[in-house]
């Protein structure tokens, strides 16, 4: 090698860069994803690399000597996953030393995300960096900046606003449910209507816990067959108001064109319910709950606008932590590329091939 | 002096719990979670001193240190911080330890810095009895635990005008849920009555050597205090009184029975009298 000059390099390309039919082509997946650790910590002047392959993005990651490092590598995975390298050049990004440091701990901290401050992809870099060391890829040098990386995140989350909030609506249900009941594994839910957002939230709850879901719907198959997707029961819908009083959480997204509820039925069911309270989510376009039902005591009711506003002011909360965050982060990624370059080993003693 | 030194001992309890509630205040302005285990370490020191205070004061005045004002307020907020200190841990009921802090502090500040709530009482006041003794501090320790269903349903009230307006953001997210709530209060309600109940009986049981008129109105203000919360329990039980109107009565009734102690707290003074000869050799110690 002609320069033997330490360098990190990051090459990729995700969803701020690239198209989704493009990036189609980027994934790799199974066992492939073992053949290309291999290929390309066999090339000549790679010492470490370790390659993030989330649906939002592919990202590798290269430790080495030589300006060519990212040319090497680039012309590597080219082959590897036959993409024209002038696209990759057109749709990716490529990013040196210091700054690689900080988008690793940015994407780490999920500023990067589609859904800022998310935290399903901090798992996804912890996976990738598991297997890279599994594949034996990953060394002192790539081993601490995805350690700080991880410590990175998880500052961010608890010491900053960027995590905090849900951002879509059936989470934002889910928040409000657990304010009510606080464990949700107990309650039991309806889900009346078959809605697209409907049905995401009772998946939500799912996920969360409950166990005791009712579907009913006018058409008794559209019901059987949502209950048959989330673990639930089809009930009649005939005559369903009657039994509100046995749920704790009612979900409503039905095309009805006149309220299903009103107040009356509710205050009904309520009286029934010994003191425990009732959370109506109602999210139909027309409503299926009568405004007034709200009014009721220990009855809870949120419309699919409330829970947009929710989503809506939680995003702008988040993207208003942005900048600061991407501030501290960057200084945290100057300090630790500083420590680096004090521990990296001397070209002479490194033990890179070549 | 003894009194002074046993109010050293509050003050520095109060100081505690007045730098937990601020502490776990700015956590909360700044929409954190505070770590339980911080605000209780600061709590439990606060108890241990306010627990050191009233044994001084107890041991001092040879009798339960429930002899005026100050000390009915500082020996309740021990009540409450005390059931706080067992019931916090086990129940796990975020942001419980800010209010009983809020709590302990503001009645601990006021009793102190109004001085002349904390006026000599006799020394082996009470006839030196413990039935009457144990009568007025289980009285007394229900008052605390009144004092804590007060707590929660305050937190209630916030929690439910939260989901109800739509709220979502600074403490409201951090509160215990509305069911939580009502379920814990549903418990404080029910130990608090026993809890009367037992030191009514026992009071039955007892003659407490003050005057007709001043153990009639103090029987009388009891009671009063004792049906109206066993009231309020019945009425919780057959669901006629739920929800927000609960709470709000439960608040209503403490402050009743707070106000209720100074009445008692009067007619007891002026049917027995501190001797000056006591007082005089109260003040020399």
């Amino acid at each position: 090698m002609s320069d033997r000059r330490k360098a990190l390099v990051l090459l990729g390309s995700s969803h701020r860069t690239a198209p989704l039919e493009w990036r189609e082509g980027l994934a790799v997946e199974g066992p492939r994803l073992a053949v290309l650790y291999r290929e390309l910590h066999a090339l000549d002047g790679v010492a470490e690399c370790l390659v993030l392959n989330t649906c939002n993005r592919l990202e590798i990651y290269g430790v080495g000597f030589g300006d060519r490092l990212s040319r090497l590598i680039a012309g590597a995975f080219c082959r590897f996953q036959n993409v024209d390298p002038e696209s990759l050049e057109r749709f990716g990004y490529r990013k040196m030393g210091e700054q690689a440091v900080a988008h690793i701990f940015a994407v780490s901290a999920g500023l990067d995300s589609q859904m800022i401050g998310e935290t399903e992809i901090l798992g996804q870099v912890k996976d990738s960096y598991r297997f890279a060391v599994d594949q034996k890829t990953v060394g002192r040098f790539l081993h601490r900046v995805f350690q700080k990386g991880f410590q990175a995140a998880k500052w961010a989350r608890s010491s900053t606003a960027i995590g905090r909030g849900q951002v879509s609506i059936g989470n934002v249900a889910v928040d409000l449910a657990a304010r009510i009941f606080g464990d949700l594994r107990r309650s039991r839910v309806l889900v009346v209507g078959s809605g697209e957002v409907g049905r995401k939230t009772v998946k939500a709850l799912v996920s969360r816990g409950v166990k005791v879901i009712s579907v009913t719907n006018r058409t008794a198959a559209a019901a059987k067959q949502l209950a048959d997707e989330i673990g639930g029961v089809a009930i009649p819908y005939d005559g369903w108001q009657g039994s509100l009083s046995e749920f704790d959480i009612a979900i409503c997204s039905t095309a009805a064109p006149q309220t299903l509820l009103d107040r009356e039925t509710v205050a009904g069911a309520i009286r029934m319910r010994l003191r425990r309270p009732l959370f109506l989510i109602d999210l139909a376009v027309p409503r299926d709950i009568d405004a007034e039902v709200a009014e009721v005591p220990n009855v809870f009711l949120y419309g699919l606008d409330d829970l947009a506003a929710i989503v809506e002011e939680n995003r702008c909360a988040r993207e208003s932590e942005l900048v600061r965050c991407r501030k501290v982060l960057q200084d945290r990624a100057a300090a630790v590329w500083r420590r680096l370059d004090l521990i990296i080993p001397c070209p002479d003693n490194s033990g890179l091939k070549g | 002096m003894i009194t002074a030194d046993s109010r050293s001992l509050f003050w520095g309890g109060c100081i505690l719990y007045t730098v937990g509630f601020i502490y776990a205040l700015a956590e909360v302005i700044r929409s954190r979670r505070y770590p339980r285990s911080v605000l209780l370490s600061i709590l439990g020191a606060g108890f241990v001193m306010q627990t050191a205070a009233l044994y001084w004061r107890g041991y001092s005045m040879n009798r339960c240190p429930l002899g005026n004002p100050f000390e009915f307020l500082q020996f309740m907020t021990w009540s409450t911080m005390l059931l706080y200190l067992v019931v916090g841990p086990a129940f796990r009921m975020s942001l419980l330890g800010f209010f009983t802090s809020g709590l302990a502090a503001g009645v601990g500040l006021v009793s102190l810095l109004v001085v002349s709530w904390d006026r000599l009482g006799p020394r082996g006041f009470m006839g030196g009895d413990p039935l009457v003794q144990t009568h007025a501090s289980t009285a007394l320790f229900s008052y605390g635990v009144f004092g804590l269903l007060a707590l929660t349903s305050a937190m209630y009230l916030i929690q439910n005008f939260g989901l109800k307006r739509k709220r979502h953001r600074g403490m409201f997210p951090m509160l215990p849920s509305v069911l939580q709530l009502d379920q814990m209060s549903g418990r404080l309600l029910l130990a608090g009555v026993s809890v009367l109940s037992f030191s009514l009986l026992i009071g039955a049981l007892t003659n407490s050597g003050s005057s007709d008129m001043a153990k009639l109105i103090k029987l009388g203000l009891t009671t009063a205090v004792w049906a109206a919360y066993f009231l309020l329990l019945l009425l919780r039980w057959v669901n006629r009184l739920v929800s927000t109107r609960f709470a709000w009565t439960s608040i209503l009734l403490f402050l009743i029975a707070l106000g209720s102690l100074w009445p008692v707290d009067r007619s007891r003074l002026a049917a027995a009298p501190v001797p000056s000869a006591e007082l005089d050799e109260e003040s020399n110690e």
